[in-house]
C-alpha cells in the first residue's frame, strides 16, 4: 500500500514538473518565435504548479523531509527519550495538520457557495483547490501513521 | 461605534483612487459624527486584486473602489465591452445614476451579494509602446503588447490587429524595457505614465474600453447599518462619484500633458479612424461576448451603445 | 503584544523540532482563535498566493540545480575552476568561484551545497582543510547563489513587496561582487594562520584546454539565462523554465550523464524541497494576511520612526532585527515574513525598495548560516559530514568579519545595489 502511494506520487510529481517546465518553455517559443499569442497558457501552467506544489509536500510528508530545526532531536539519543519525542512531535503535526484539514474545508464550502472560474478556459477554481485539499488531507494521515509509530516504539520498551 | 473596512485594489495613498478612499472614508465619518469609523487600505496592503475582491464578497472587507475581475460573475465582462460609448459625454449619461449601463449593473452586483452605489470612472483606455506605433492594422501587427487575463481585453486588442501576451502585472514594466513586449495595451494613460513613463514612448489612444472602478459595499456589512447611516454612506458615495465625475476628464488631460512633458508621444485618432476600428473591434469581438455572457445584455448592449 | 506571543510561540515550536511549515500552521491556528478570523476566506487566500505565476520560477530553479547536479555540470564548473585558482587558498577560491557560477545558473543554494559540496570537501581534507571550516566556507558561499541572479530569495521578496523582479535581481550583483571577494581574501587570510595548507600529489591531470573545452557548455547557461532575461527573450519567470531546459539538454545530450532513474530521483527530489519550502510559504502568506489586516506593519513603523532618532539608526535597528530574525529563523520565514514588515519603515527612511532588497538579501546570508536556526550551514555540515560544532565558530567567523561588513556597506551606500538596476534602467 505505501509502495503504491509512494508510486503513485512520485508519478504525479514527475507529470506536473514536465507540464510546468513544457508549457512554460512553449510560452517562450510561442511568443518569441513563432508570434503567437495563447491567451490562458497562464492558467494551465499555474493548474500544473499548484499539483506540484502539493504533491511535493505531501513526498516531504511521506519521507519526513520537512525543513526541520533538529538540534534538539540531535541532543536527545536515548531510544526512549527519542520515541517520546517523536510522539510528541507527531501528535503536534496531527493537531496542526488538523487544522490544515478544517482550513481547507471551509474554502471548499465557500467555493460551492460562490463558485469561481479561471478567466480564459473557464476552469473551476474548485480543481486547483482539490489539490491543497488533498495535501491537507494525506499530510494529517501521515502525521497519524508517525504518532502510531512513535507510540509503538514506547511501548515496545 | 461601528468600524467599516474601506480598500481599494488599485490606487496607493496619494493616487487619485487612494484620494478618493480617504475623501469617502471622511464623509462618513463627519456625516454620522464619528459614529461609523472608516480604516483605509489602499493598493496591495490586502493583497492582490482577486484577493481583495474576495475579501469583500466574504464581508471581510466592507467597502471598496474595485476594478472588477470576472472570477464570480462572467457578466461583469460587460465593463470591458470593446467601444460601448466612444465619447466622455455619452460614457458619463450612460454610467451614471439612471443611465444604461448603471441599471444593468446594480441587478448584476446584487446577486453578488453587493450593494452597488456608482462607477468611479477613469477615462478611456488606449495602447501604449515603445520604439514604435500603430495606426492601422496592418502596422499593429507589428507590435508585441501585454494585455491583462481578462476576457475580452485580449480580444479587442488583438481585433485592433496587434499581437498580444498576457503577462503578470508585477513583471510587466521588466517585459516592456527588455523588450519582451512592445507595450502596455489596456491602461488609461495615468497608468502608463505613473508606471512606464521612463520606457515607453508612444500612447496611442484607441479608446476600446471606458476604464472606471466601482464604488461597492458587502450586502451584509450595508444592511448592518442604522437606516440613517446608510443614508450617509450612500451619499457619500454619491459624492465621490459626481466628483469624480468633474474631475475625472480634467485629471486625463492633465496627465496627456504630463505625459507629453515626460517626452512620450500622445497619438489620437481622428475620428474616422475611430469609427474604422470601432466598426471593425465591435463585429469581432461582440459576437464572442454573446457567447459568454448571453444575448440579453448583448441587446441591451446593441440598443444603447453609441452610435458609429 | 500578541504579535510578540506569535512571534515567541513560533520560536518555541521550531525549537523542539516540530516542522518549521507545521510550526508556522501552529502560529496560524493561534492567530485565527485569537483574532477570530472568518475562515471562509482564509485558506482563499493561501491559495490566492500561491496562484502567482512568478512563484512557478521556485519550483523550475529548484529543478534546475538538481538537474545540474545528476547532469554533471557542477562537476565540469568545479574541474574548471579548479584550474584556474591556483596559489595560496587556492581551493577555497575555488569553492567560492564554483558556487558563484553555479549560482549563476540555479536560484538556490541547497543543490549548491550538495554538488560542490559533495565534489570537493575530500579535495580539501586532503589539502589540510578542516571540515568545519569546510562547511563553514560552502554554507556562506552556496548563498552567493541567491545574490547573483536568478535567485529564489529575491523572486520571493519581489512577489511579496510587489517589486520588479529583474530589478531585485540586478541589485544583489555589487553585494554579491563584494562578498565574493571578502570570501576570497578572507579564506587566504586564514591560510597559514588557523590552518596550513599542504601541496598534494595531483598525478596525472587532464590538460586545461580540454578542461576548458568540456566546461565551455556548462559556462555558457549563465550566458543563455541572464542574456534572455535582459536581452527581451523571455521574462525572470520564465527564465527559470528555459534555465531547467537548458541544463536538461546539456546534462542530457552533452554530458550523456543522466539516466532515467537518476533524472526521474532528481525531478522527485526537486519536487519534495518545492513542497517543502511551499508549506512554510503557505502558511507565512496567510500570516502576513492576518498581520496586515490587524495593521501591525503601519504600528512598526510608528514605533520604529518614534525609537530611531535619525534615518541612519532607523536603518541600523532594521538591519539589528534582520540578524537576529536570521539567527532566529530560516531564510525564507525572514523574506517572506520580517523583511516586508519593514519595508514601509526603509521606505520612510528614503530606502529605495530595491536597495532594500539587497540589503534584504545580504541579510539572508548571514541567517541562514547564524546559529540556532542555520539550515545552510547545519546541511553544509551534513554534506561535508562536519560535526555542526566544529562549523560554528568558523561560520561565526566568515559572518562577522565578511558578511557582516558586505550588510553594513550594502545599507549604507546605496549606489553599490542601484547602480546596476539604474543602468540597465530596470528603475
Ligand atoms: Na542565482
Ligand atoms: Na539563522
Amino acid at each position: 500500500m505505501g509502495g503504491i502511494i509512494a508510486r503513485v506520487l512520485d508519478t504525479l510529481a514527475v507529470i506536473s514538473t514536465v507540464a510546468v517546465t513544457g508549457l512554460m518553455m512553449f510560452l517562450v517559443i510561442a511568443r518569441y518565435v513563432l508570434g503567437l499569442s495563447v491567451v490562458g497558457l497562464l492558467e494551465l501552467i499555474m493548474l500544473a504548479a499548484v499539483a506540484l506544489y502539493m504533491t511535493g509536500a505531501l513526498i516531504a510528508s511521506r519521507k519526513r523531509e520537512h525543513l526541520t530545526v533538529d538540534w534538539l532531536a540531535g541532543i536527545i539519543e536515548a531510544p526512549g527519550k527519542k520515541a517520546t519525542h517523536d510522539a510528541l512531535i507527531a501528535a503536534l503535526t496531527l493537531v496542526v495538520t488538523g487544522f490544515f484539514v478544517v482550513w481547507a474545508y471551509w474554502m471548499f464550502s465557500w467555493g460551492l457557495e460562490r463558485p469561481q472560474v479561471t478567466p480564459a478556459y473557464r476552469i473551476p477554481l474548485i480543481i486547483p483547490q482539490l489539490a491543497i485539499g488533498m495535501a491537507a488531507l494525506g499530510c494529517f494521515c501521515y502525521a497519524l501513521r508517525d504518532l502510531i509509530d512513535a507510540v509503538k516504539r514506547m511501548r515496545a520498551r | 461605534e461601528t468600524t467599516l473596512k474601506l480598500a481599494t485594489d488599485s490606487g496607493a495613498k496619494g493616487s487619485p483612487s487612494g484620494d478618493a478612499l480617504d475623501r469617502w472614508a471622511a464623509l462618513i465619518e463627519e456625516g454620522t459624527n464619528g459614529e461609523v469609523q472608516v480604516d483605509v487600505f489602499y493598493q496591495n496592503e490586502l493583497g492582490s486584486q482577486a484577493e481583495v475582491f474576495d475579501l469583500l464578497i466574504a464581508g471581510d472587507v466592507d467597502m471598496m473602489i474595485n476594478w472588477p475581475i470576472t472570477a464570480y460573475d462572467e457578466r461583469l465582462g460587460v465593463l470591458f465591452t470593446p467601444y460601448m460609448v466612444t465619447s466622455w459625454e455619452e460614457a458619463l449619461e450612460a454610467y451614471k445614476p439612471g443611465g444604461w449601463v448603471n441599471e444593468m449593473l446594480v441587478g448584476i452586483y446584487a446577486d453578488l451579494g453587493l450593494k452597488f452605489f456608482g462607477p468611479w470612472p477613469e477615462g478611456f483606455n488606449g495602447i501604449a509602446s515603445k520604439g514604435k506605433y500603430a495606426m492601422t492594422v496592418e502596422e499593429a501587427a507589428d507590435l508585441k503588447i501585454r494585455v491583462p487575463a481578462m476576457f475580452p481585453m485580449a480580444e479587442s486588442v488583438q481585433a485592433l490587429g496587434y499581437q498580444t501576451a498576457t503577462i503578470d502585472w508585477s513583471e510587466v514594466f521588466t517585459a516592456i524595457q527588455t523588450g519582451v513586449v512592445d507595450g502596455d495595451g489596456a491602461n488609461i494613460i495615468y497608468w502608463d505614465y505613473e508606471y512606464f513613463r521612463d520606457t515607453l514612448d508612444y500612447y496611442n489612444q484607441t479608446k476600446q474600453q471606458f476604464v472606471t472602478g466601482i464604488m461597492t459595499m458587502n450586502a451584509g456589512s450595508w444592511e448592518g447599518l442604522s437606516p440613517e447611516q446608510q443614508e450617509v454612506v450612500a451619499n457619500a458615495a454619491v459624492t465621490v462619484m459626481e466628483e469624480a465625475f468633474r474631475d475625472a476628464r480634467a485629471r486625463d488631460e492633465g496627465y496627456i500633458e504630463l505625459a507629453k512633458k515626460a517626452g512620450m508621444t500622445y497619438l489620437e485618432p481622428s475620428d474616422e479612424e475611430l469609427r474604422g476600428m470601432a466598426e471593425s473591434v465591435r463585429a469581432q469581438v461582440w459576437p464572442l461576448m454573446e457567447e459568454r455572457i448571453g444575448s440579453e445584455i448583448m441587446d441591451t448592449i446593441r440598443a444603447n451603445a453609441s452610435k458609429l | 503584544m500578541l504579535g510578540l506571543f506569535a512571534l515567541l510561540l513560533l520560536m518555541l515550536l521550531m525549537a523542539i523540532g516540530l516542522p518549521v511549515a507545521w510550526s508556522f500552521a501552529g502560529v496560524l491556528a493561534y492567530l485565527t482563535i485569537v483574532y477570530d478570523v472568518n475562515l471562509n476566506t482564509l485558506m482563499l487566500q493561501g491559495f490566492r498566493s500561491l496562484n502567482s505565476v512568478v512563484l512557478v520560477a521556485l519550483p523550475l530553479f529548484i529543478l534546475t540545480g538538481y538537474l545540474m547536479q545528476s547532469g554533471g555540470i557542477a562537476r565540469r564548473i568545479v574541474d574548471f575552476v579548479g584550474r584556474i585558482a591556483t596559489g595560496r587558498g587556492g581551493m577555497g577560491t575555488a569553492m567560492v568561484l564554483a558556487s558563484s557560477i553555479f549560482g549563476a545558473i540555479s536560484g538556490t543554494a541547497t543543490a549548491a551545497i550538495a554538488s560542490i559540496g559533495s565534489i570537493m570537501t575530500d579535495p580539501l581534507v586532503q589539502r589540510g582543510y578542516p571540515r568545519g571550516r569546510i562547511a563553514a566556507l560552502l554554507g556562506i558561499s552556496s548563498l552567493l547563489g541567491i545574490l547573483i541572479p536568478p535567485s529564489i530569495t529575491m523572486i520571493l521578496f519581489a512577489v511579496v513587496t510587489r517589486q520588479s523582479v529583474a530589478a531585485c535581481f540586478a541589485a544583489t550583483i555589487g553585494p554579491a561582487a563584494l562578498l565574493i571577494v571578502g570570501l576570497i581574501l578572507y579564506n587566504r587570510f586564514l591560510v597559514g594562520r588557523a590552518f596550513e595548507e599542504r601541496d598534494i600529489d595531483v598525478g596525472e591531470r587532464e590538460g586545461f584546454g580540454r578542461v576548458t573545452v568540456k566546461a565551455l557548455p556548462a559556462l555558457s547557461l549563465p550566458l543563455i539565462i541572464l542574456g534572455g532575461i535582459y536581452g527581451g527573450v523571455f521574462t525572470p519567470t520564465e527564465a527559470a523554465a528555459v534555465a531547467a531546459v537548458a541544463a536538461l539538454i546539456v546534462g542530457g545530450l552533452i554530458y550523456r550523464e543522466y539516466t532515467w532513474r537518476t533524472l526521474g530521483r532528481s525531478v522527485v527530489q526537486a519536487a519534495e524541497t518545492t513542497g517543502s519550502i511551499i508549506l512554510i510559504l503557505l502558511f507565512s502568506f496567510m500570516i502576513s494576511r492576518i498581520m496586515a489586516f490587524e495593521r501591525v506593519p503601519q504600528d512598526l513603523t510608528e514605533a520604529i520612526q518614534t525609537i530611531a532618532s535619525s534615518p541612519i539608526s532607523a536603518l541600523l535597528i532594521v538591519n539589528l532585527v534582520l540578524i537576529i530574525a536570521g539567527a532566529l529563523m530560516d531564510d525564507i520565514s525572514v523574506t517572506v515574513v520580517v523583511a516586508p514588515l519593514f519595508l514601509p519603515v526603509m521606505v520612510a527612511n528614503g530606502v529605495d525598495p530595491v536597495h532594500f532588497a539587497a540589503i534584504v538579501a545580504c541579510s539572508v546570508v548571514i541567517g541562514a548560516n547564524s546559529p540556532p536556526v542555520a539550515p545552510t550551514l547545519f546541511l553544509s555540515c551534513k554534506i561535508c559530514r562536519a560535526p555542526i560544532l566544529a562549523a560554528v565558530a568558523p561560520a561565526l567567523g566568515l559572518i562577522f568579519f565578511v558578511a557582516l561588513p558586505v550588510m553594513l556597506v550594502t545599507t549604507f551606500w546605496p549606489a553599490l545595489s542601484l547602480a546596476i538596476p539604474r543602468a540597465f534602467g530596470l528603475m
